[in-house]
């Protein structure tokens, strides 16, 4: 899918600013593409906390949402999660509950802009490999996830791939994939066992 | 003062871009070691001097001057050229041109730092390049037999912007990295021509050598329960260190437990155990204790930036961090 990098400045977002954190051009997509897809954990986070009155967890989240939308070149949506950190720092929830519609309006429209980046499918299926194969590589991965090393973990990761599994334990290979993306290592390792024992 | 950094070895080239950004005083560049990309990027700013790193036993070398010569159209800058011990041919060839000079492997990052300090006091004056002209051309290292490493020539007998445009093109970069075989001469020296007075300069030790020995690079752990910072921080430092990204103190840990680390990137505000319980513990620990640490925060406020302090890191960054900055800082506590 093409995408205009244009249409960002034209968002308001600079492009400039979030090259020079990223180190700009493949590195700036997948911080864009990884900033799109942490959000609707993000915002699940900041309506659970506001629920629950919780102003502690919720400036650790929007603390969090300060910086990454800075990283990309959101500067006024981080200025907003700025100022909602502030308050919620301060235990002023009230002044957060002022302030939540017009932010997450914001970060709704950023997210738009950037939802062809965010949506680009990265998960390539590899070529076609034998039960015997899938085991030896499902171990390899099982000892890269224990040692935390998630760039090996992602290759074997992307050449389990090229088993036949069933529907059901592609998605669960699919959700692993993505645990590892998100350094979440031991998540990845419980699904891998999952599936593993339907190698045949 | 700008400098472009450019060659086959991205080894070296990326080490030069390395430390020239700690120096602080450099405005530093990388393009592709191509004749196009670095015309592209002196046109648009010409820099004082180009760095060009070669790799190991490049048959082609040689054609690098060809380049050089044909980027006089572009202004006055002087070259430094690194190349290996051995190529004879290409400092021979080099020495017929001015505002060449050229550094064997290894060498010192103090060589090259004094070399970029010259051309900088002799930017503007076109005279000073013939300066001392008969005493240096005697240092070029044209003879395998009375070489000593780690010295620098230059070539001053014809003005560079004399010489006719054209020659071969220089080879497109090809993609692959050429490994630096970390060579030392044959007398198991470093090799390095250092004066004492360059040392105190730098404040440098004499064990200072641009060695980038593939099988040492440092290994950080970076510790944030952001995926996106980890991400960003591993894609700027997985060119120069090994790194290992995890969500938590207690996942640092339970990696410190098994793997030898040099450094630790700790974020400060994490959920549950936070990045201030964290450094009590490594700092508490006689296994962990001489472990440095540096704190990244997205905090700027004063009171937090004390109570960061108060706990003694070996540093802290202010997220988001640029690549330059976060190498810098790592480099200024590992060396």
């Amino acid at each position: 899918m093409e995408f205009d990098i244009n249409t960002l400045a034209a968002a308001g977002i600079s492009v400039e600013t979030g090259e020079g954190y990223t180190g700009g051009g493949d590195k700036y997509i997948s911080a864009l593409r990884r900033f799109y897809r942490a959000s609707g954990d993000n915002r699940a986070k900041m309506a659970e906390y506001m629920e629950k009155g919780d102003a502690q967890s919720f400036s650790i989240t929007v603390h969090t949402l300060k910086s990454n939308s800075k990283m990309i070149g959101a500067m006024e949506l981080s200025a907003m999660f700025e100022r909602m950190e502030r308050s919620s720092k301060e235990g002023d929830l009230v002044s957060v509950g002022e302030d939540m519609e017009k932010t997450l309006a914001e970060y709704g429209r950023i997210l738009e802009v950037i939802r062809p980046i965010g949506e680009m499918e990265d998960f390539k299926a590899a070529g076609e490999i034998s039960g015997e194969e899938a085991k030896k590589v499902a171990r390899e991965l099982l000892e890269a996830l224990d040692d935390f090393d998630d760039d090996t973990s992602m290759a074997l990761a992307g050449k389990l791939s090229g088993y036949p599994f069933r529907i059901t334990h592609r998605e669960k290979l699919k959700e692993a994939t993505e645990y590892i993306s998100q350094f979440m290592y031991e998540e990845a390792a419980g699904l891998i066992r999952e599936i593993v024992s339907h190698i045949e | 003062m700008k400098v472009m950094v450019t060659g086959r070895n991205h080894k070296i080239s990326g080490d030069i871009l390395l430390r020239l950004n700690a120096a602080g005083k450099y405005d530093v560049r990388e393009c592709l070691a191509s004749k196009e990309a670095l015309f592209d990027a002196v046109e648009k700013e010409p820099p004082l001097a180009v760095i060009i790193c070669l790799a190991y036993e490049d048959k082609n070398s040689v054609r690098v001057y060809d380049v050089i010569r044909d980027s006089a159209c572009f202004g006055m800058m002087s070259f430094i050229v690194v190349a290996n011990d051995e190529d004879t041919e290409l400092f021979r060839a080099g020495s017929r041109l001015r505002n060449v000079y050229f550094v064997s492997r290894p060498f010192s990052i103090v060589t090259l730092l004094e070399k970029l300090d010259e051309i900088e006091q002799n930017a503007g004056d076109p005279d000073a390049l013939t300066d001392g002209a008969a005493k240096t051309t005697q240092e070029v290292r044209g003879d395998a037999d009375e070489k000593k490493a780690g010295s620098v020539g230059r070539g001053s007998t014809e003005d560079i912007r004399d010489l006719p445009l054209g020659g071969s093109p220089w080879d497109e970069y090809p993609g692959e990295v050429e490994p630096w075989d970390g060579s030392i001469t044959g007398d198991g020296s470093s090799g390095r021509v250092l004066s004492e007075e360059a040392l105190r300069k730098w404040g440098l030790s004499s064990d200072d050598s641009l060695n980038t020995d593939n099988d040492k690079r440092k290994h950080i752990l970076v510790v944030d329960d952001d995926p996106q910072q980890l991400a960003q921080i591993k894609s700027n430092l997985s060119d120069f260190y090994d790194v290992t990204a995890v969500r938590s103190g207690p996942a640092a840990f339970h990696y410190l437990k098994k793997h030898e680390v040099d450094l630790i990137l700790l974020d400060y505000a994490m959920p549950g155990v936070d990045g201030q319980m964290v450094i009590k513990t490594i700092r508490e620990s006689e296994e962990y204790s001489h472990l440095p640490v540096v704190f990244l925060t997205a905090a700027s406020d004063r009171e937090t930036v004390l109570k960061i302090l108060g706990m003694k890191p070996q540093g802290y960054l202010v997220k988001p961090v640029k690549k330059s900055e976060l190498v810098a800082k790592i480099i200024d506590v590992l060396g």
